[in-house]
């Protein structure tokens, strides 16, 4: 049986480039950006150069606007290094879809693409 | 009573060490609390792919309980720079007796793909890689276990614990 739920929760997607990253626990670093935005985040994709975050309740002005304070506190975590190029590579709002046209079949893929532009 | 039990870490960042995986220590630490006698292991990380992921699983079929961390999302088919969130699907090919939970955020994204059923006698249950989110879904999912509860009540669970970790008390509506 599949139950599906969707949850109004207001977040900006950010995407933050030209790190060094090995042996982070985003636990840890995910508390350093709560201290720096009086928001909560969370880290929903890393590799060994970027880091993709949601943050929730803060609009992607108020973010790019503190790009290095931010980037800042991130490269204060254990296992994350800011070269000179880290920036904030994009800080997007997530935008509100018709849940009428929810995918009604089987997921095979994220139907993201199906509402945004 | 759970006797053995197994906690796999999915996903490339973890296999490279470049995100430490602290989430299989607290949930080997769930698992304990209720089950202090049972043998539990942190098995190898899987890659992102269904079938070695499928392949882990069944190495371990000998087990009471099978927790899968990570790939619960839209992944790779949201943006090109997220992983492959493929550890839903491989569930989806060999559990029987499926509950599935799926939060969607109000932009269509995929958050999460809750499943959890069994595999012959072992149950197998995922929760996603966010640490807060991790370890709430596995205490409902051990929790429940230790109270008898059925598969569908454990499953509705644990969606709900996920949705309490998600900030500011966020609307949320069913369907």
């Amino acid at each position: 049986m599949t139950e599906r739920i969707i949850a109004y929760v207001d977040k900006t997607v950010v995407k933050i480039t030209g790190l060094k990253i090995k042996g982070m626990k985003p636990v840890e670093l995910e508390k350093a950006l709560q201290e720096k935005l009086g928001r909560p985040a969370r880290v929903i994709g890393v590799t060994s150069s970027s880091l993709q975050l949601d943050v929730y309740g803060l609009e992607p002005e108020a973010i790019l606007g503190d790009e290095q304070g931010i980037i800042t506190a991130i490269s204060l975590t254990e296992g994350v290094t800011a070269a000179e190029v880290a920036r904030i590579d994009t800080a997007e709002k997530a935008l509100e879809a018709d849940v009428d046209l929810l995918a009604q079949g089987p997921v095979s893929a994220c139907p993201k693409e199906r509402w945004l532009p | 009573m759970i006797q053995k039990a197994v906690v796999i870490p999915t996903g490339n960042e973890i296999m490279t060490g470049v995100v430490l995986d602290t989430n299989s220590p607290a949930i080997l630490e769930i698992i304990l609390e209720k089950y202090p006698q049972a043998l539990v292991i942190r098995a190898q990380p899987a890659a992102d792919e269904t079938e070695e992921i499928i392949r882990v699983l069944k190495l371990y079929g000998d087990s009471d309980l099978i927790v899968l961390i990570g790939g619960s999302g839209g992944g790779k088919a949201y943006d090109p720079s997220l992983a492959d969130d493929v550890t839903h699907f491989a569930l989806e090919k060999v559990l029987a007796d499926r509950q599935v939970q799926e939060i969607y955020g109000y932009n269509g994204h995929l958050w999460s793909r809750l499943i959890i059923g069994k595999l012959g006698q072992t149950i197998v249950a995922n929760v996603p890689g966010p640490f807060v989110e991790a370890v709430a879904a596995a205490g409902v999912i051990v929790r429940g276990l230790a109270q008898g509860l059925d598969l569908s009540a454990i499953s509705r669970q644990t969606a709900q614990a996920v949705l309490a970790q998600y900030p500011l008390g966020g609307q949320v509506r069913c369907l």
